[in-house]
């Protein structure tokens, strides 16, 4: 199961990418149009192949609960890292535009008394 | 009704979550763990040793019945497997005349002084008395000290209820798809209605299974007027489930049990290699003794003829053999199986144990939610603060408190002492005496304190546990982990995990505590805010 669980948790995260939001959390930039489209179909792909690799488990209704349970906990994990890494990201981003109000401080009040 | 159609199905999610969400984090709690009952039994009976031979020990249960309970009525042995390394046997005695037959009860329900467990030698084994994995499970479905009625009513109000919220929360989520994977950390509220959406959406086919088999396990307790119209009692039409015949009447004149290692083999040879689960004999020592093999299965539905196949007990012959099952079986038998995990290898037991906490977050952070919502209103001074203070008390008893109840359960199996009489009543008794107390705890104490207390007092009790079990016996991590013993080293990991997650939520609400502390002007309410943040970060 364990090849199936890293594509399911590799689709989940280009399908989660796929979403602007998250895609400008992480990056800090947007997500152009046919980027979203690559990683939607890439996620698609990635989780159809997650479900068809199903080696070592013969009875199909057993494969398809495994499946089921195991895309559900990639899912969360993605959700989690998603989570954590957006977290990081606004904090980072709330570190530099402080520091660069500190830069700026005394060069408008330099400005002002000049 | 409240306005619209998705308001009035918001209020019915909140008020349902609320009322019986602490029932539902019980069920979930236990259930869970029940997953693993018979791996936690293993565990609570460390004088187990190493796997047996199955057919050893059974030809050891049959000589160990044959001098203990030689007129019983029926001898029960669960043949060893890969989950439980040892034979578990029970016998039922032969019912008075004019009284009512016991032969429809489950095997679980017989009383500790008909059991036994035997080891691979074929010997009993002196394990100490405790009820082991057993207490989740049955706990899952009948809460201890009510009334069997009671509480199962009581659970299928709640199985229900779970039903009705899952419904209603996935109506008034009106951002399913674009919230798919969004968890933002550290807002508060926000955070913990994204955790519980995460919790129930990316998890929806387990929640979907587990509470649609759950109400449909319980449809002959709820819905018994079928069985009543068709059958003497109760316990005929479960004997008639379980395709288990009735004991036959009793010959004239004694004879001795073939072998019954040749029987296994035998069973063994017409399932092409397939292994037995239970051998039940019924009139053993008599010339009308019958052997009844059942088939250890990992499917969901049991397939083909043949999964129980009963033998003449003197001569050894194939007597009967059970048909394939109709569509209604078939159905009954997919939908118990499906809820058990009976079917279920390791691996997918590990990903439905996963699932299984996932929904116990779930109904957590729901409960969490409701408070983290309303806690604004506290500053205002019409607001009645009784109701959300008994939501915040049950919800510190039930979510830190029960876990932590699990773990003192634990505790009290290593360190009471062996000697002492209904050691397995005493075991649970201490568990729901740590609960009690720390409900009362979670009762009289300030809000803002309490939940880092009781957070704590679960963190120390699972921490605790793997050194107090190296301690009492000898297999501690280290051992385990050097020896191959996966369940010890697994048990550890899982005990150490639980109190790391739990002294991390503590910690984080001691810290956001401290934080808002000086700037706090109307004391339970701001602490507690922070304390939800930080719960949520």
């Amino acid at each position: 199961m364990g090849p199936s669980f890293a594509l399911a948790l590799l689709s989940f995260a280009a399908l989660a990418l796929a979403m602007r939001g998250h895609y400008r959390d992480i990056f800090t930039v947007e997500c152009s149009r046919g980027r979203g489209r690559l990683l939607r179909g890439a996620g698609v792909v990635l989780l159809a192949a997650s479900f068809t690799r199903h080696h070592g488990v013969a009875d199909a209704v057993e494969w398809m609960i495994a499946w089921l349970c195991l895309a559900s906990m990639a899912a969360i994990i993605i959700a989690l890292l998603l989570g954590v890494a957006t977290s990081l990201r606004a904090r980072q981003s709330a570190q530099s535009n402080g520091l660069a109000r500190g830069a700026a401080a005394p060069i408008s009040r330099t400005s002002r008394n000049s | 009704m409240k306005g619209t159609f998705r308001l009035s199905m918001q209020w019915l999610h909140t008020w349902v979550g609320v009322s019986l969400g602490w029932i539902l984090f019980l069920i979930f709690f236990n259930g869970t763990a029940a997953y693993f009952r018979q791996e936690i039994t293993t565990w609570m009976k460390p004088e187990i040793g190493a796997a047996s031979d199955p057919a050893k020990s059974v030809v050891g249960a049959v000589a160990f019945l044959s001098a203990k309970a030689p007129d019983a009525a029926t001898w029960t042995i669960s043949v060893p497997n890969e989950r439980n390394p040892v034979a578990e046997v029970t016998w039922r005695p032969r019912p008075e005349p004019g009284a009512p037959s016991t032969e429809g009860d489950e095997d679980d329900q017989v009383p500790p002084d008909r059991r036994a467990t035997i080891d691979a030698k074929g010997l009993p084994l002196a394990a100490r008395e405790t009820e082991g994995g057993e207490y989740f499970y049955q706990f899952h479905f009948a809460f201890r000290y009510l009334p069997s009625s009671v509480s199962m009513t009581v659970i299928w109000l709640a199985s229900l209820a779970l039903m009705v919220a899952l419904t209603t929360g996935l109506i008034t989520h009106r951002r399913i798809f674009a919230e798919f994977f969004t968890l933002r950390l550290r807002s508060g509220a926000r955070s913990w209605r994204d955790a519980h959406t995460m919790f129930a959406v990316l998890v929806l086919p387990f929640h979907l299974m587990i509470t649609y088999t759950g109400v449909t396990v319980l449809v002959f307790f709820l819905m018994p007027w079928a069985v009543f119209a068709h059958y003497s009692s109760p316990q005929t039409f479960y004997a008639a489930l379980g395709s288990r015949p009735h004991a036959a009447t009793l010959g004239a004149h004694s004879a001795p049990l073939v072998s019954i290692d040749s029987v296994l083999k035998k069973a063994e040879t017409i399932w092409n290699g397939g292994r037995a689960e239970t051998v039940r004999i019924h009139n053993p020592g008599n010339e009308l003794a019958t052997i009844q093999i059942e088939r250890q299965t990992h499917a969901v539905v049991p397939r083909g003829v043949g999964h129980s196949l009963t033998f003449n007990g003197i001569t050894g012959e194939l007597v009967q053999t059970s048909p394939s099952l109709g569509a209604a079986a078939s159905a009954a038998s997919a939908v118990f199986n499906l809820h058990q995990a009976h079917f279920a290898p390791l691996t997918l037991r590990w990903l439905l144990f996963l699932c299984g906490v996932a929904g116990t977050a779930m109904v957590a952070t729901g409960l969490i939610l409701w408070t983290a919502k309303r806690r604004r209103n506290l500053l205002n001074s019409d607001y009645s603060r009784r109701g959300f203070q008994l939501v915040e008390t049950l919800n510190m008893a039930v979510i830190a408190g029960y876990p932590a109840m699990a773990a003192a359960y634990f505790l009290a199996n290593r360190l009471l002492p062996l000697s002492i009489s209904s050691r397995a009543n005493v075991e649970i008794l201490c568990a729901f005496g740590c609960w009690g107390g720390l409900l009362l705890w979670s009762a009289v104490r300030p809000k803002r304190n309490a939940w880092v207390e009781v957070l704590s007092v679960a963190a120390l009790l699972f921490l605790a546990l793997p050194f107090v079990n190296a301690a009492t016996t000898s297999r501690g991590t280290l051992g385990s982990l050097l020896g191959g013993d996966a369940l010890y080293v697994a048990f550890d990991a899982v005990a150490l995990s639980l109190g790391l997650i739990f002294a991390a939520a503590a910690f984080w609400l001691r810290r956001a505590r401290s934080a808002d502390a000086p700037t706090t002007r109307t004391g339970e309410s701001r602490a507690g805010d922070s304390a939800t943040s930080a719960s949520a970060a």
